[in-house]
């Protein structure tokens, strides 16, 4: 059943009946009902060129959180998923979307494709998410990095809510080959630059520190220690600087099963869900 | 239309802030009211018979190197050298350079360049506020902002202002909404108020006028709402229009050719940063911006004359004598507003009127500035467009780099290797220092129908960011555009340059840092971080004796000095 099936209705018409429909009823779901095939099927395109990279052009994540869920905790309506758009969520990748990139009617379709999503439910994760707690804090010794839910050590990524930030694929790949690809900056005046580089500085006197990038400008870096030191460094204090990209200080879970990985994706996942 | 301050028939009204405290202002304020256009004091004196501060008749401005305490025009000289004739502040003591005060501004970002007229430092905040500021103590002399609703548009570009022009003892500022106003130097009184194009279709002005003679001369934004652009000249006592001359032809006109259909109604071709003077040969060099729609080229088949061209001009007619194309039917938008640097020299043999300038596209070109004939030219940063450039100048095209709708990366990014922000050339090194932004970008094209007021572009561009791109501070002979050094940056920057004579060069980078290097070599020898993005036109003056330099960051405009 499609309110407003009709393929010609004017755009204002379908967002006030989508205003409309929420007012009414609770069931947020049926927002998306008020857009017709066609709108929806713009929707899709836009969405698979705008939000397609992060979340995954069906909707199951990546680099971001799949959106093919029941349940989107932090945009539970359309107009929710509108202002996600448009305000993106700080501190994490989610960058806002100006109107002079994508234009208020076409943020409209995005969201409704995305609400659209929510009924396909596609992202299914293997494994059991209580075990993987088991293996997070026992064989995987992963607080000794990480930091959940305020316990742990915030060497690496803090991992409080990580399911709501990232994809079970790319959870997987973090943790098979970590080395391969390090997150970046997706907003902000970093946006692009690698986050947590291995970096490797020699001073003029000889002294070697290791550690990862904190920041960095045309005059000065700053590191962090695998022991967690902050190191500030002037580069005109240094011999050499070399940043190691294709290295991550994350070891791989190579002696992890293929069940414990699957059981540890579960738990991630489950973060902040 | 002409709007007078003091009858101000229709329209918006001035509002200039009420901070006048002295009577010296307010009888000029009387007298502003009573008479527009009187001119208040005699040359050279006020009534109360101290030196006239605020008069800078065009004989200052054509002489501005002979008061190197002062900074009279946008890019210091009408030859845009950006270049201080001050050495107290040099190499041996630039370490020493600390904050000696700070002008904050309302949020926005700040490109403006101050001028410094005999202890005043005349600055623009963003979006279109013009605001006197005692040049010793930063403490503010006068604001006035134009009322401007929150629909004013700004296509293309952020809501920013680079500076003001003075000629006599009025101050020139072109507002986001496409006015040009001249305020009353002393105390910020609307002396008279133009609309130049209508922002209702796009226009917009952001860059600093150019006062010669008695003209007040500004460009247009708005190439990416699809205006046909054009530069104006304003009599700089009554607010009329002296010339105009459109940048793209209308048919039959020469270089109508260059386009196809109708679309010459909508070649962008906009002109939006200061032009340079050369008062011996008495000609007026304007640089123009990318054709419309930026992207897809297919609407207007050919070269798209004067688009992204550099133009010679009478100023008294505002007649083209030459024309020199950098990018021919560009689908890059890579305008050709770059700073554009005049410099006299011995070319194979003779002595040479040159302009030179490192474009957008990412080549350096050395022009007869006569004449208009292309000497030589070479790519100073990475570009994988273009093979080379032909005897003429004209670049050599590589096939397949023009932007698809699957997307095609070329360098330089639509931003370009050069931007709005300035160059600068020293006369004592010979050297030309550009802030250099070594980017790519997939350019994609897109299906587009013009709009009135809307943007009218034809595709766009994904950027590479981060690690994928960089900048640097490019020292080139200003003769080859040959590397001789460069001081590499983070990310492809944004802020001008400027020499001194104390052989350092200032600059700025996304990151915060404030800078200079040694002029000579690019070793850096100062850096102050900022703790904001710096998109600064930096300069310097003297106040009391000591040279002061000026850079703006972030939200703050920063002043230095050694004591």
């Amino acid at each position: 059943m499609r309110q407003g099936a009709n393929g010609n209705a004017r755009f204002g018409l379908a967002i006030l009946g989508a205003a409309v429909a929420l007012a009414a009823s609770p069931l947020a779901a049926q927002e998306a009902l008020a857009f017709s095939d066609v709108e929806l099927e713009r929707g899709q395109r836009l969405y698979q060129a705008h939000c397609g990279r992060c979340h995954g052009v069906l909707g199951m994540g990546g680099e971001g959180p799949g959106l093919a869920v029941s349940r989107l905790p932090r945009a539970p309506d359309h107009a929710a998923v509108i202002d996600i758009i448009r305000d993106g969520i700080p501190g994490t990748g989610m960058p806002g979307l100006r109107a002079t990139i994508l234009p208020d009617e076409e943020a409209a379709l995005v969201a409704a494709h995305v609400i659209s999503l929510r009924q396909a439910q596609l992202v299914e994760i293997p494994g059991d998410p209580e075990r993987g707690r088991e293996v997070f804090e026992t064989t995987g010794v992963c607080y000794s990095c990480h930091i959940v839910e305020g316990r742990g050590v915030g060497i690496g990524p803090e991992l409080t809510g990580i399911g709501m930030r990232r994809g079970p694929e790319y959870l997987r790949a973090s943790l098979v080959d970590p080395s391969a690809e390090l997150p970046v900056f997706r907003s902000g005046a970093r946006s692009g630059f690698a986050q947590y580089l291995p970096l490797r500085a020699v001073t003029r006197d000889g002294t070697v520190y290791e550690g990862m990038r904190a920041n960095e400008d045309a005059f000065t870096v700053q590191l962090v220690t695998a022991t967690g030191s902050i190191v500030s460094l002037r580069k005109a204090d240094l011999a050499e600087l070399e940043k190691r990209f294709g290295h991550s200080l994350m070891p791989a879970t190579a002696s992890l099963s293929g069940e414990d990985i699957d059981n540890l994706i579960a738990y991630l996942a489950s973060l902040g869900g | 239309m002409i709007r007078f301050a003091a009858f101000r028939p229709s329209g918006r009204p001035a509002r200039p802030e009420p901070r006048r405290s002295r009577g010296i202002i307010r009888g000029l304020l009387a007298c502003a009211i009573a008479a527009p256009g009187c001119q208040g004091a005699p040359e050279g004196s006020s009534p109360e018979g101290t030196p006239d501060q605020t008069h800078v008749p065009f004989e200052r401005l054509v002489n501005a190197d002979a008061e190197p305490h002062n900074w009279l025009t946008y890019s210091g000289n009408y030859a845009s050298h950006r270049y201080s004739r001050l050495d107290q502040i040099d190499r041996s003591n630039v370490g020493g350079l600390r904050v000696l005060w700070a002008y904050q501004m309302d949020d926005g970002i700040i490109e403006t360049t101050p001028i410094a007229v005999d202890g005043i430092l005349y600055v623009t905040e963003p979006p279109s506020t013009v605001s006197a500021l005692d040049a010793r103590s930063g403490r503010q002399l006068w604001t006035w902002s134009p009322e401007m609703g929150p629909d004013v548009l700004n296509i293309g570009f952020p809501r920013v202002n680079r500076g003001v022009a003075v000629l006599d003892s009025t101050v020139f500022v072109g507002t986001l909404d496409a006015h040009l106003v001249a305020l009353d130097a002393r105390s910020g009184a609307v002396r008279w108020d133009v609309e130049v194009g209508d922002n209702a279709i796009g226009f917009s002005l952001t860059l600093a006028p150019l006062t010669v003679k008695d003209k007040v001369i500004v460009g247009v934004s708005g190439a990416e709402a699809g205006v046909r652009g054009y530069i104006d000249a304003y009599d700089a006592e009554t607010g009329e229009l002296a010339w105009r001359t459109y940048t793209i032809p209308a048919p039959g006109e020469p270089g109508s050719e260059t386009w196809g259909g109708n679309s010459w109604e909508t070649g962008g071709g906009s002109t939006w940063l200061t032009g340079s003077y050369d008062p011996e040969l008495d000609l007026l060099y304007w640089p123009i911006g990318n054709p419309a729609p930026d992207w897809n080229g297919d609407v207007r088949p050919g070269d798209n004359l004067y688009t992204d061209c550099l133009l010679a001009l009478d100023p008294d007619t505002g007649e083209m004598i030459w024309y020199f194309q950098f990018t021919p039917h560009d689908t890059h938008d890579w305008d050709a507003n770059q700073i554009q640097v005049l410099l006299d020299a011995e070319w194979e043999g003779e002595p040479r009127k040159l302009v030179v300038t490192a474009n957008r596209n990412a080549f350096y070109y050395v022009l007869d500035r006569e004449t208009g004939e292309f000497l030589h030219g070479r790519e100073y940063s990475k570009q994988t467009w273009a093979e080379g450039l032909d005897e003429n100048g004209r670049p050599i095209v590589i096939p397949g780099t023009d932007p698809t709708e699957e997307g095609v990366l070329v360098w330089p990014s639509l931003q370009g290797a050069a931007n709005w922000f300035s160059p600068s050339y020293s006369p004592r090194t010979g050297l030309f220092y550009q802030p250099t932004r070594i980017m790519g970008a997939v350019y994609f094209k897109a299906d587009v129908e013009y709009v009135p007021g809307q943007p009218y572009t034809g595709g766009g561009e994904q950027a590479l960011r981060g690690e994928e791109a960089s900048g640097a501070i490019k020292a080139l002979d200003a003769l080859t555009g040959e590397l001789v050094w460069e001081f590499p940056l983070l990310s492809p920057p944004w802020s001008g340059a400027m020499a001194t004579a104390g052989d350092l060069v200032f600059g700025g980078d996304n990151e915060g840092n404030i800078f200079a290097l040694d002029a000579e070599t690019g070793e850096p020898l100062w850096n102050f971080q900022s703790g904001g993005a710096v998109r600064s036109g930096p300069m310097s003056y003297e106040v009391d004796g000591r040279q002061r330099i000026v850079s703006s960051a972030g939200g703050t405009l920063f002043v230095f000095g050694l004591d």
